[in-house]
């Protein structure tokens, strides 16, 4: 592989995730906010925690709705809540990718 | 549902067809509450709900399930003649509905049976996706 390990460990947050890569359809959508790929990492990253608010908002909506007996369907909600856990899941699996790929630069010596 | 996020597509279909089955016991519910109601002959009979499926396009693999209508029974019904009813017309008829217990019964097991499978689908991908997740760690 020509890339260097910084470079694909952010290749792999700013495009499809390999969660994301799996799924023919729109894959990168999520993460990325389009089917033609992000700009830039830090564009990508914001979608991705946009997404991420986005996701828990419907999530806590639905919480609201179904403790006060206002949702129609009760997967409604516990579909949200595990998707938006799943979500965060990610992003913080992104994130911990990074950190140690980042800690695993600075420990290089001479 | 709302696709929020398209990334969990499996869940989002797995949800869609849930709600198409809960739509549809609702439906079964209401049609087998209302068996036995009878009608004045002057208005129409009680008529039972059915709910037409259709698929949803979305992408390479499809986008799910919705409920296309609510197909309705006949409303003339079955005339049944029942003096002592309090909706009886003159000639001691009333409109009953024209349903059958054991129709609505298999399609009540239909609904159920539907619906689990697709929690079970939910289940299965929700797995899947935390085993996507954990790739690596550890």
């Amino acid at each position: 592989m020509s890339v260097s390990p910084i470079e694909s460990v952010i290749g792999q947050a700013s495009g499809a995730s390999g969660l994301a890569a799996v799924l023919p359809s729109n894959p990168a959508a999520t993460l990325s906010g389009d089917a033609t790929g992000p700009t830039s990492f830090g564009d990508a990253l914001s979608q991705a925690v946009t997404a991420l608010q986005t996701s828990q908002t419907t999530a806590n909506a639905l919480a609201t709705g179904a403790a006060t007996g206002n949702v129609q369907d009760i997967h409604d909600y516990t579909i949200a809540a595990n998707e938006a856990s799943l979500m965060i899941q990610t992003a913080t699996a992104i994130r911990d990718r990074l950190v140690d790929g980042f800690n695993e630069i600075m420990r290089l010596q001479a | 549902m709302s696709t929020v996020l398209s990334a969990f597509t499996a869940i989002d279909v797995a949800g869609s067809g849930m709600k198409v089955y809960r739509t549809m016991l609702d439906a079964t519910s209401d049609n087998i509450a209302n068996v036995n109601t009878a009608t004045p002959t002057s208005g129409p009979a009680f008529q039972a709900r059915y709910v037409e499926a259709q698929s949803v396009d979305g992408g390479a693999t499809g986008g799910g399930v919705r409920v296309a209508g609510i197909g309705l029974s006949d409303p003339q019904g079955r005339l049944t003649y029942s003096p002592t009813s309090p909706v009886a017309d003159a000639q001691g008829y009333v409109r009953y509905p024209d349903q059958d217990l054991a129709d609505q019964m298999t399609n009540l097991i239909m609904a159920q049976r539907g619906f689990q499978a697709n929690a079970a689908v939910a289940d299965r991908a929700l797995d899947s996706y935390k085993a996507a997740i954990n790739l690596g760690r550890n």
